[in-house]
């Protein structure tokens, strides 16, 4: 990129330095070197990226779009994919792709190159007293413009290696610690010291008042930050005004339902007491699961302990769907979704038996329920509805033929938030390269004329009216005077 | 059946005068009277208050800053190419460019209305200063730099019309108008003094576009909407990545609508770097601001109604 005004021929070096590579070589890679830090090697450059970054926007990608397109395109396309990830472009990840990396690493050696060049050759200028031309200020805003960006290069970088970002579910009246165990997804930069800050963040309450078209008005948990055990801040994280503490930010990002579930083994010994976090997107219906991997009872027969574990789908507002038999009681409608308020909160409950297949150490979703080693509850697992402050008391098989009862209540209906968390030191640098690109653009492209405009005007002046009467027309002043009016 | 708000109203009372300028301007094309164009750039200038009266109307009927969906940004954008339109036409006689600007205003405001929600409540990730700073900047400079690309087309067919011309010229010597000797140069700065005698559609059609603004002033006037464009884009771009940072924790995802406003950005980036480093005027320049016209337009729209983002919301 230096081609643009820095000087055309380079100053021969001091003193020849005897090289050890064969002087062809040598000349090689000048050449190289000046093709490639040529404007039109950049140009090239740029439509490269341009090229790559179309792909991104059309094709479905890993981390914005939903990975429910991501894999219909993958299904779709897998030859051309393939083919693509071999020269270095998966397709469906274009942004991290090897491909756009090293396009835009060129890039930035060519930018560094022209950067350097020309700041040289400014500072030469500025040194030996040369005239302060309006040229001489529209070359620095052009030199601050590109520094800019490589300064902003800097910025993302450092800020990126030195965080961390990642995503934070907490419910209401639960506290939670920042480290690196309470979070859902982490990821950490290379330079990261691995210290998380510790402090303590309990949501105290969310809500998510509904306009009269069921869109959500806004969405708010409050919150308080604990640090070392004591309440330094109490907030309402919304999301345009997120939550910042030492350094580390909490943003609004979504939030769910979460279900007060509490079941009783045959002992009448509380097993589980929690609340289960449901996702969902339009938030008429969500989906999750319970686990209860020590239900502390035994089946007669069964060499392992029993455990339960359920897929939950919960109605805020849940419609009674019409059955022809009628309803002897709430627990054997079938319910449908209403609206997202929780005007009748339900819950569909397909209940299973036996192995959780926890213990074998398998990695183990939160999201999702395996029923391998699982035997329905009920026939063809039909769930049953289990409305908001009920409980349902079912059976299990006992020793001696007999039965021995357990429960699950529906005790309280809870909502969680999910937070995206993050630390990026880089940020302020990143906002203040904005203004050094800002400057560097207004000065290149207005300041220059402005000074050049200016001169004109006052050596016009300067020149008495009897001269300029006798001089010849001086050219117009581009553009306005050319403008045929008709 | 709720009443039609009074914006809805005053923007069609808009539109409505709109077209019929741009019919005035459509008819002074072929019949050159001088009057006609008056008559139309006066109806521009009397449906612009319209245009006004209900983008503010609709601001109070909302209750925020009117750039909050896609009927109100086609509106806001629309708005921003009549005023500059306005501003050259009453300036620098530029009458010939309500042709293309009213087509585009008109265009807008169609797709506007097919698009049209009633005025209405934000989601949540649209309450802040920081989007009526980021939308209003982007709103500001897809205007502007509509115009770079109205001034860049009438640049090619402009040119066109000139070889045309200078062909028909070495072809008959008879032609008037047209400076056989003087060869190229003249045809640029010729002006409107081409031909019109000799009858044939591509003929008429040369003559008529020959009485554009020579080549090189409409290239020029092309680069300083770029010019005055392209620092409000960057700045609008930026303003979205601090709005991002704030809203979301980060200030670039490459999300497909960041993604478009960086592939415009980069557009007008070559343009610039070709133009001052390569002295790169004329037709090349013009064919990169076309493409920067297409990347405008389908970051407006195509990425709003077929790419899901985060940006989605401005669909409803």
């Amino acid at each position: 990129m230096a081609t643009a005004t820095a000087p055309r021929q380079r100053a021969p070096r001091p003193a020849p330095q005897p090289s050890r590579r064969p002087p062809r070589l040598r000349s090689r890679l000048a050449r190289f070197w000046h093709q490639y830090t040529r404007m039109r090697t950049a140009i090239y450059m740029l439509m490269g990226v341009l090229g790559i970054v179309l792909i991104g926007t059309f094709v479905p990608q890993q981390f914005s779009s939903s990975q429910g397109k991501v894999s219909e395109f993958l299904g779709s396309h897998a030859a051309l994919n393939d083919l693509a990830s071999h020269l270095g472009l998966p397709l469906t990840s274009v942004f991290v792709s090897p491909l756009f990396y090293i396009l835009l690493g060129s890039i930035y050696v060519a930018l560094l190159s022209c950067v350097l060049t020309r700041g040289r050759a400014l500072i030469v200028r500025t040194v030996r007293g040369y005239p302060r031309s309006p040229q001489y200020w529209g070359e620095w805003g052009s030199w601050l413009f590109h520094t800019s960006f490589f300064l902003l290069l800097v910025a993302v970088v450092w800020g990126k290696a030195t965080g961390f970002d990642g995503i934070m579910t907490i419910t209401e009246g639960q506290r939670v610690a920042e480290t690196r165990a309470s979070y859902d997804t982490l990821q950490e930069g290379m330079l990261f010291d691995g210290r998380h800050s510790g402090y303590e963040v309990q949501l105290n309450r969310f809500a998510a008042p509904l306009q009269a078209n069921g869109m959500p008005e806004d969405f708010v948990s409050n919150v308080t930050v604990y640090d070392a055990g004591r309440p330094v801040v109490t907030k309402d994280v919304r999301v345009n005004d997120f939550l910042g503490y030492d350094n580390v930010d909490f943003y609004q990002q979504d939030y769910g339902w979460a279900p007060h579930i509490v079941v009783k083994n045959p002992s009448g010994e509380v097993v589980s007491d929690s609340a289960a976090q449901l996702i969902s997107d339009d938030k008429t219906a969500s989906t999750g699961v319970i686990k209860v991997p020590d239900f502390n009872y035994r089946m007669p027969g069964q060499s392992k302990p029993t455990q339960i574990g359920a897929r939950l789908v919960l109605y805020p507002d849940a419609q009674a769907l019409p059955s022809v038999g009628g309803a002897g009681n709430a627990l054997n409608l079938t319910y449908g979704p209403g609206s997202a308020a929780p005007n009748n909160p339900v819950l569909q409950v397909q209940l299973f038996v036996g192995d959780l297949g926890i213990n074998g150490g398998a990695s183990q979703d939160v999201f999702s329920l395996d029923t391998t080693g699982m035997t329905p509850y009920y026939q063809n697992a039909a769930a049953f509805a289990l409305p908001l402050h009920q409980s349902v008391t079912l059976q299990l098989p006992a020793a001696n033929n007999g039965t021995a009862n357990f429960t699950i209540a529906f005790a309280d209906l809870k909502q969680f938030s999910l937070f995206h968390v993050k630390k990026d030191s880089g940020v302020p640098l990143v906002y203040a390269t904005f203004v050094l690109t800002m400057v560097g653009l207004l000065t290149k492209l207005y300041l220059r004329p402005f000074l050049e405009r200016r001169r004109r005007a006052r050596r016009a002046t300067l020149v008495p009216a009897a001269v300029t009467r006798s001089l010849p027309e001086p050219p117009p002043p581009r553009v306005r005077e050319e403008v045929l009016t008709r | 059946m709720t009443p039609t708000p009074l914006s809805l109203t005053l923007f069609g009372i808009a539109v409505a005068i709109y077209i019929a300028a741009l019919v005035g301007f459509l008819v002074y094309l072929p019949f050159r009277d001088r009057r006609i164009a008056t008559t139309a750039v006066g109806l521009v200038v009397l449906g612009w208050p319209f245009h006004v009266a209900s983008i503010l109307t609709r601001a109070l009927e909302a209750g925020h800053w009117p750039l909050g969906n896609i009927y109100e940004y086609s509106t806001g954008i629309s708005f921003v190419v009549v005023t500059t339109f306005l501003v050259i036409t009453l300036r620098a006689g530029q009458r010939l460019l309500g042709v293309p600007a009213m087509i585009v205003a008109i265009a807008l405001m169609a797709v506007a209305y097919m698009l049209y929600v009633p005025p209405g409540d934000l989601v949540p990730a649209l309450h802040s200063y920081w989007l009526t700073i980021h939308v209003t900047s982007m709103a500001t400079a897809s205007g502007l730099l509509v115009f770079s690309s109205l001034f860049a087309m009438f640049f090619l067919v402009r040119e066109w019309a000139d070889g045309y011309a200078l062909a028909a010229a070495s072809g008959s010597s008879s032609l008037r108008g047209v400076s056989a000797g003087a060869g190229g140069a003249a045809v640029m700065t010729g002006g409107g003094g081409g031909g019109g005698a000799e009858g044939g559609f591509l003929p008429g059609l040369a003559s008529a576009f020959r009485r554009l603004p020579a080549a090189a002033t409409l290239d020029s006037w092309s680069f300083r909407f770029v010019m005055i464009g392209f620092p409000v884009w960057t700045f609008g771009v930026m303003m979205g990545a601090v709005w991002g940072e704030h809203a979301w924790g980060r200030y670039w995802g490459w999300d497909p609508k960041e993604t478009f406003s960086f592939i415009v950005w980069v557009v007008f980036a070559i343009y610039l770097h070709a133009r001052v480093t390569y002295g790169w005027k004329g037709r090349r320049a013009a064919l990169i601001t076309v493409i920067g016209f297409v990347a405008i337009f389908a970051d407006l729209y195509a990425v709003n109604l077929w790419i899901a983002g985060l940006h989605s919301y401005a669909r409803a």
